[in-house]
């Protein structure tokens, strides 16, 4: 199985382009017809996904059996399509379609506290749901301005579709491949500007193999990145965990206070490093089992590294 | 030695608690990652923190070459230096 940098985001672009299309002229309703051919056709060529999708199925269920999921090829091809509808849904918040009405939060009253004292807030995301649909968030007051940290290695296509259709909300992309110097000292520039930052903590890094941390995730040890909790601890700021949910039909945005940028000893850090990226995959857990069908990785998370 | 380069020792053993080093013990030339040292990536995160809380610098990550900057504490230097430079 490959690293997911190099899987070709499912080829998507074009489909996701006319998709996008559809929805913004003809609405929701009409765009379900396209979605399904569409869906098919990612489905039965994209061998890799389709296997990785039946293998987390596979793991959710035995992980939890009370859980009414149905698994196999049958199951992957409702993934896919959960998956497509996501990425509508991404397109739609993007493009600013998605108004406050459309969402419910739950724990945000801790994070605007900070952001009115002028604190910075750093946020750990995730590619369970829709990480795209926090950018509502800077629709709750004129102030708030948003920071999301992404790869820039296999998005690039993606995100120059989002740039073609993105609404005039204050989101700044930061494209970064590794997390360096240059990067910690931007993100603290930030921070103490009383901005948010968010970053997906649940894919492991391109280029530095060494920075991973293993974790039990659905029963298995699983690898997870370093590098967000490696700045969560160094930029000694609030940081919150955010999870965007489609639950009934409707985003559910929910934050939770991860840990609260207290002092760690250099001596300590490897230790509050592993101790994070627990507490990290726990979370993930939780909302995971809470939408099974809304997790992203669409690769092997479990694989063990050719170490 | 510079006085910028013992301020600069002085920063690195404070800000990563080498409380068995002296700044005499470290080696302008020599480096500061992996060999030399034996600091590592997290270390060069946050020694870049505390530069530029200190300095008021930052390293552009498009424009500059970061692993070359923080080679050792002569590169160091003559990076916020030059910035200093740019500043004034």
């Amino acid at each position: 199985m490959s690293h997911w940098s190099k899987i070709e985001e499912h080829g998507i672009i074009w489909g996701m382009d006319f998709l996008l299309k559809v929805y913004l002229i003809f609405g929701r309703k009409v765009l379900q017809v396209f979605l399904y051919p569409v869906v098919s056709y990612y489905w039965l060529f994209n061998k890799q996904g389709r296997t990785a999708s039946q293998q987390y199925l596979d793991r959710m269920f035995s992980f939890n059996p009370d859980l009414s999921i149905t698994t196999g090829l049958k199951g992957s091809y409702f993934h896919f399509i959960s998956f497509a509808n996501a990425l509508i849904d991404k397109l739609a918040a993007w493009s600013g379609a998605l108004t406050l009405d459309d969402v419910e939060t739950h724990g945000r009253e801790a994070v605007i506290h900070h952001l009115e004292q002028g604190q910075g807030v750093f946020i750990l995301g995730s590619h369970l749901g829709n990480l795209e649909v926090c950018r509502v968030i800077a629709k709750l007051r004129k102030s708030i301005i948003i920071n999301v940290l992404i790869h820039s290695q296999h998005t690039e296509k993606f995100n120059s579709l989002l740039n073609k259709y993105a609404g005039s909300d204050k989101v700044n992309l930061i494209q970064v491949s590794s997390v360096n110097a240059a990067t910690a000292m931007l993100l603290q520039d930030k921070i103490e500007a009383g901005e948010l930052v968010i970053i997906a903590a649940d894919r492991t890094p391109v280029s530095v193999k060494g920075r991973v941390a293993r974790a039990d995730f659905m029963g298995q040890s699983a690898a997870f990145p370093q590098g967000p909790f490696i700045l969560a601890l160094l930029l000694k700021c609030p940081v919150f965990t955010l999870f965007c949910l489609k639950e009934q039909g409707k985003q559910v945005i929910y934050f939770d206070p991860f840990s609260d940028g207290q002092d760690i000893s250099r001596k300590q850090r490897t230790a509050a490093i592993q101790q994070y990226v627990e507490k990290y995959a726990e979370k993930l857990q939780y909302y995971c089992v809470k939408a099974p069908l809304q997790w992203f990785n669409f690769y092997d998370f479990w694989q063990v590294d050719d170490e | 030695m510079s006085n910028m380069e013992k301020e600069l020792k002085q920063l690195i053993i404070d800000c990563l608690d080498l409380e068995d080093l002296t700044i005499e013990d470290i080696n302008s030339q020599e480096a500061l990652f992996n060999e030399g040292l034996g600091l590592d990536s997290i270390d060069a995160l946050e020694l870049g923190l505390a530069i530029r809380k200190k300095y008021n610098v930052r390293i552009d990550a498009d424009k500059d070459d970061v692993v070359n900057i923080f080679a050792s504490v002569a590169t160091l230097t003559q990076f916020i230096e030059s910035e200093q430079m740019g500043k004034a």
